[in-house]
């Protein structure tokens, strides 16, 4: 197990050179680069710049920058923002904790509603609350976030319950731990709500379909025939069975989570690794894009290497050799 | 002799959208305690449902429309569910036809004999109930059991997974144990094999069995009574040397004629002219009649009524 963990890992180094050399290429195709913007300031005289150039090699050809970064990198050195005149590690540090602290509260929500509403709703198929869900988790699934956003953003603005936006009050330094943690709470509702909501749709039907074939299935039947209780021929039988394949979408869910969240993140300026990766586009901060995006890349394929690891535990079958 | 099962007039539909499939129509059948019966029939003649309908293992779409299902002097089918839950695995027993997917593949072998023996005798202690699973394991002819408990189904083969479902569903001692064709996935050996010990636990322990297979051959051997079913009825029931002798039934006489090719080829019994009926559509009056060599105009209209033509000899055809 361990020595295949391992060789994942380092399967994982040449799929993250060729996704961030992909970046790199794309952000030198742009036109323009972020010193352009900073030519047409007069207070800037021409030698910082090119100094500046010359120092990061951007007077070079795409590959040779590349090369020097990649070589940077790999002594964890992420080079340096630009626009923020701070080593890229330091934000990516914050931004990452932010995402995470996103991307945990999302899962929570969507896999503590969906998975005990999938399973309910096989269990009492065809019955009134299957199909008033299923018709939920419909409405659910063909909301766009976007336009969800903006409905909750108008509400929360409306009403002032929630804050319409950002990840921390005014004076949030001064608040107290458990203070601290209700504004943080506040701020995760309408992101956690919006991004989760589409996902509770899929992962809910995923999980009813699941739980329908399994209790179908032969051996639940023999279950039933050996004289146990209901309970035991559901929650462990049947139950076991049908989680089992939601392990992997879970690792996938992580990963969709990422790039999923970008879009709400800036709707509703999340200071996460999804808004940041716009901003640096936007302000062609090229080291800052180019580790955002190697630490997204990273993230989706932990994500799957966490899955594996939960299916390989969950499931007696598989064996890594 | 005492019945131990009488299945009544029994119904068991399920229902779709398209089509509503009468899987098992107007089924009578008594089964004599510490008999072996077999029952026998082509594909998709209703066996399994029979023997499902028994259990009370019917769920959506199925439905048992009407009849009556009587063990030991009450019917099951008016038992509430609880009641119904302790009879199964207790009193009855079925081995299923394929015992590699009648495995919960996620728990150990140990577990799932373990669970069984918990839910009928809450009073067992785990030191007994452990010593219980080695002892029948023994029984079935697992070698090195102890070391095999904590193996999950994939560890097995076809053969030692039916094993272990007969062990399984031999731990609370039932009186009547149903084996729904419980060795036609297997290959020829080891189908010897398993009846062999179908027949030796049958000595030693003492149950009434119904046999369910395709395989009149085989019933010859083990079988004392043998009922034919066809279209979700019993057609003809005899004692086994009578319907070798003289089976009477026109389906079962075609049986019959098919058993020689039916053994040349690991075939099931398909050899018969014209197709099994379909038990969405089945044919009007005697279901058997368009496959029917002595077919007269009266059994395309009405089903001929079962009637006993000679002690314990009883089938349903006109023209006998
Ligand atoms: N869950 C179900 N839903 C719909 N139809 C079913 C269901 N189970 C069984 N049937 C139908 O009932 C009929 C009888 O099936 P059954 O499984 O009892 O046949 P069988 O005699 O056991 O055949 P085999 O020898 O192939 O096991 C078949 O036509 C089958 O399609
Ligand atoms: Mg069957």
């Amino acid at each position: 197990m361990a020595t295949y963990i391992i060789r994942r890992l380092f399967f994982l180094i040449p799929l993250l050179i060729i996704m961030s050399f992909i970046g790199f290429l794309a952000i030198n195709l742009a036109p323009g680069n972020y010193f352009d913007t900073l030519k047409q300031n007069p207070q800037i005289s021409r030698e910082t710049i090119s100094e500046y150039e010359a120092k990061y090699h951007l007077d070079k050809d795409v590959f040779t920058q590349y090369f020097y970064w990649l070589v940077n990198v790999s002594k964890f050195d992420f080079g340096y923002s630009f626009a923020y005149k701070i080593p890229v590690i330091k934000i990516l540090k914050l931004r990452l904790f932010n995402t995470f602290i996103l991307s945990l509260s999302v899962i929570l929500f969507t896999w503590l509603i969906a998975i005990p509403l999938g399973i309910y709703c096989a269990v009492n198929q065809h019955k009134f609350s299957d199909r008033f869900f299923s018709f939920l988790s419909f409405i659910g699934l063909s909301i766009p976030n976007f336009f969800f956003t903006l409905l909750l953003l108008y509400f929360a603005s409306k009403t002032g319950i929630l804050p319409s936006g950002g990840m921390h009050s005014l004076g949030y330094e001064d608040l107290s731990g458990f203070g601290k943690f209700i504004d943080l709470s506040k701020h995760l509702v309408i992101p956690t709500v919006v991004i989760g909501t589409s996902g509770i749709a899929g992962l809910q039907r995923l999980m009813r379909g699941n739980m329908l074939e399994v209790l179908r299935s032969q051996y639940v039947m023999a279950a039933r025939a050996k004289g146990l209780s209901e309970n035991r021929v559901i929650y462990v039988h049947a139950l076991r069975n049908a989680i089992n394949p939601m392990v992997t979408i879970f690792g996938g869910s992580l990963s969709g989570l990422l790039s999923g969240a970008a879009l709400t993140e800036i709707i509703c300026s999340w200071p996460g690794l999804g808004s940041l990766m716009l901003e640096a586009v936007r302000s062609q901060d090229l080291f800052l894009f180019a580790g955002d995006l190697l630490m997204t890349g990273f993230l989706l394929i932990i994500g799957y290497i966490l899955a594996d690891i939960l299916l390989a535990w969950v499931d007696p079958r598989i064996q890594y050799q | 002799m005492e019945n131990i099962l009488e299945i009544k007039n029994l119904h068991t539909y399920f229902f779709s959208d398209e089509a509503q499939v009468k899987a098992v129509e107007n089924l009578n059948l008594k089964v004599k305690k510490g008999e072996v019966l077999a029952l026998v029939g082509e594909s998709a003649c209703g066996k399994s449902v029979s023997a499902y309908s028994v259990m009370g293992l019917i769920d959506s779409p199925g439905k048992i429309v009407k009849g009556e299902i009587i063990f030991k002097g009450q019917d099951l089918l008016k038992l509430p569910k609880k009641k119904m839950q302790a009879i199964r695995g207790q009193d009855i027993s079925l081995v299923f036809q394929e015992p590699g997917s009648s495995l919960n593949p996620l728990y150990t072998i140990g577990l799932q004999i373990d669970e069984m023996i918990r839910a009928h005798n809450k009073t067992a202690s785990k030191e007994d109930r452990g010593k219980r699973i080695l002892e029948l394991l023994n029984k079935v002819g697992i070698s090195n059991p102890q070391s095999r408990i904590k193996d999950y189904p994939y560890n097995f083969s076809g053969g030692q997974a039916q094993r272990i479902m007969i062990a399984m569903a031999l731990s609370c001692e039932p009186k009547l144990l149903i084996a729904d064709e419980p060795t036609t996935s297997l290959d020829v050996t080891i189908q010897a094999q398993i009846m062999n010990l179908f027949m030796r636990l049958r000595q030693e322990l003492d149950f009434t069995l119904i046999l369910i297979t395709h395989n009149l051959a085989l019933c010859s051997e083990v079988a004392d009574r043998v009922a034919i079913m066809y279209a979700g009825r019993i057609v003809e029931e005899a004692l086994i040397e009578e319907i070798f002798k003289n089976p009477l039934h026109p389906y079962t006489k075609a049986l019959f004629a098919s058993i020689p090719q039916a053994e040349s080829k690991k075939a099931r019994l398909k050899v018969i002219k014209g197709a099994v009926a379909d038990p969405s559509a089945k044919p009007s009056g005697c279901h058997f009649h368009p496959r029917c060599p002595l077919a007269k105009n009266r059994c395309k209209v009405n089903y001929p009524e079962y009637r006993e033509i000679s002690p314990g000899h009883s089938l349903s055809c006109f023209e006998i």
